[in-house]
C-alpha cells in the first residue's frame, strides 16, 4: 500500500491504486456513481471482501509454490485473480437470470444442443465436438 | 484472464483458422446452442461434407453446472464482460458476430458426458416429417429462410391435426430413449415450434398458438392412453 503524497514509480505493486480502481468499477454502476441504498453498499462492501480474501489465498498460495517470491509476484497474481473473479461473477450472474428465456426440459432444466462425430465403441467414454474438442478421454486429454 | 479470453477467440473462429491452416485444431471448449433449428441444420451440413454419422446431441445445462471440472460460458454474457470492461478487441468482431447468431454456449472441463441427455444420428433425423429437401440442401440457415420467405423451397399445406403429428413424431425420434418422459417431449415440440412451423416447410390455416396447444394436448392423450393402460 502507498502513501498518500508518495507516487509510486510505475509499474510498482500498488495494491492501493488497485483496489481504488475496483472500486470505481463497482460505483460506476450506481445511478449518482457511488452507493445510495444499503443494498447499495451491501455490493461494495462485497466486492472488498472479495478482493481481501483473494489477496490473502495469493498470500498463502505463493510461499507454497515457490521459496523465493516479492510483492511484484503477488500483485500480478492478485490482479489476475481479481479480473477472473469479475469474469466469472459478472458472466455466472447474466446466465442465471438468463436461464429462464434458455429452452429447458423438465420445470427449469436448460438444454442446449451439440454435433458430434460418432466414436468407435472400443472408446465410449469419448466425446468429440464437430471442432475436434476431446473431453473425457484419459488418452486424449487436454490442456 | 487474457489466456482464457484468447482461447475462446481461438475457439470462436476455429473454422476459418483450421480452413486459413489446412490442418485440424484443438481447443478446450465444446460449442452448443440452444437454437434447436440452428443445430439440426449444422448437423446435416456436416455429415453431407464429411461423408460420416455425425450425431444430435441434446445437452442438460443444469447437470453440466453441478458437474465438478465442468464450466459453462454463455458467449454472450463473456462478450457483454467485454464491453463494460472495454476489451472487445480481444475477441474479432466476426467471431463475436458467428457465437450471437446461434446464441453459442461452450463448454469446458472434464464431465461433458454427464450433462448428454440424448444423442440422435443425423440418419435417423434426416428422414423425420419436419425435415425437408431444402434444409437439408441450403448451405446456411439464413439461406433456407430466405429460400422460404420466397417461396423457392417446398411448402406443405396440410391439417392442422396432421402437422401437429408431424411435429410431435419428429420430436420423439429426437428424444430416443426418452421418447416416455412427456415433458421431455413436449419441450423439443415447443423448440421446433419456435421458429414457427412455417420455418419447416408445413402450412396450415390455424396459427403457431394453435398448433401448440394442439401438439400439447395429442402428447397429453398419449399420456392419458398409458396411464389407462397401467390401471387396467
Amino acid at each position: 500500500m502507498v502513501l498518500s503524497g508518495i507516487h509510486p514509480f510505475p509499474g510498482s505493486p500498488d495494491l492501493g491504486r488497485l483496489i481504488q480502481d475496483r472500486l470505481k468499477i463497482v460505483n460506476q454502476q450506481f445511478p449518482a456513481l457511488a452507493p445510495d441504498t444499503l443494498d447499495d453498499f451491501r455490493i461494495v462492501a462485497d466486492e472488498l471482501s472479495t478482493i481481501a480474501r483473494i489477496c490473502q489465498t495469493t498470500i498463502n498460495r505463493l510461499p507454497a509454490q515457490s521459496e523465493t517470491y516479492t510483492a511484484v509476484e503477488a500483485f500480478k497474481d492478485t490482479e489476475r485473480a481479481l479480473d477472473w473473479a469479475g469474469c466469472m461473477n459478472f458472466t455466472m450472474n447474466v446466465t442465471s437470470s438468463t436461464n429462464r428465456s434458455s429452452p429447458s426440459c423438465g420445470q427449469s432444466r436448460p438444454i442446449t444442443f451439440s454435433t458430434h462425430h460418432s466414436f468407435p465403441r472400443a472408446r465410449p467414454a469419448c466425446y468429440r465436438s464437430t471442432r475436434s474438442v476431446y473431453i473425457g478421454c484419459p488418452e486424449d486429454s487436454i490442456q | 484472464m487474457q489466456d482464457f479470453l484468447k482461447s475462446l477467440g481461438m475457439h470462436l473462429g476455429k473454422n476459418a483458422e483450421e480452413a486459413k491452416a489446412g490442418k485440424a485444431m484443438r481447443t478446450k471448449f465444446t460449442s452448443t446452442s440452444p437454437r434447436l433449428e440452428w443445430t439440426l441444420h449444422l448437423t446435416g451440413k456436416k455429415s453431407r461434407k464429411l461423408h460420416e454419422q455425425v450425431n444430435f446431441v441434446i445437452f442438460d445445462l443444469q447437470a453440466l453446472r453441478q458437474t465438478p471440472e465442468t464450466t459453462v460460458f454463455r458467449v454472450m454474457d463473456v462478450l457483454r464482460f467485454l464491453e463494460t470492461s472495454k476489451q472487445t478487441h480481444l475477441i474479432p468482431t466476426e467471431y463475436q458476430q458467428w457465437a450471437r447468431n446461434c446464441d453459442e454456449y461452450v463448454i469446458m472441463g472434464r464431465g461433458i458426458e454427464k450433462g448428454i441427455v440424448q444423442i440422435t444420428s443425423w440418419s435417423e433425423l434426416r428422414w423425420t416429417p419436419i425435415i425437408n429437401d431444402t434444409f437439408c440442401r441450403a448451405y446456411t440457415l439464413s439461406l433456407y429462410e430466405r429460400f422460404q420467405h420466397e417461396r423457392m423451397g417446398g411448402i406443405i399445406q396440410t391439417e392442422c391435426g396432421q402437422a401437429c403429428e408431424m411435429v410431435v413424431s419428429t420430436a420423439r425420434i429426437m428424444a430416443g430413449q426418452k421418447t416416455e418422459d412427456i415433458e421431455f417431449v413436449q419441450h423439443l415440440v415447443h423448440l421446433i415450434l419456435k421458429p414457427g412451423l412455417r420455418f419447416w416447410g408445413i402450412q396450415v390455416s390455424e396459427d403457431d398458438a394453435e398448433i401448440v396447444k394442439e401438439c400439447d394436448e395429442l402428447l397429453g392423450d398419449g399420456l392419458a392412453a398409458r396411464m389407462s393402460q397401467i390401471s387396467v
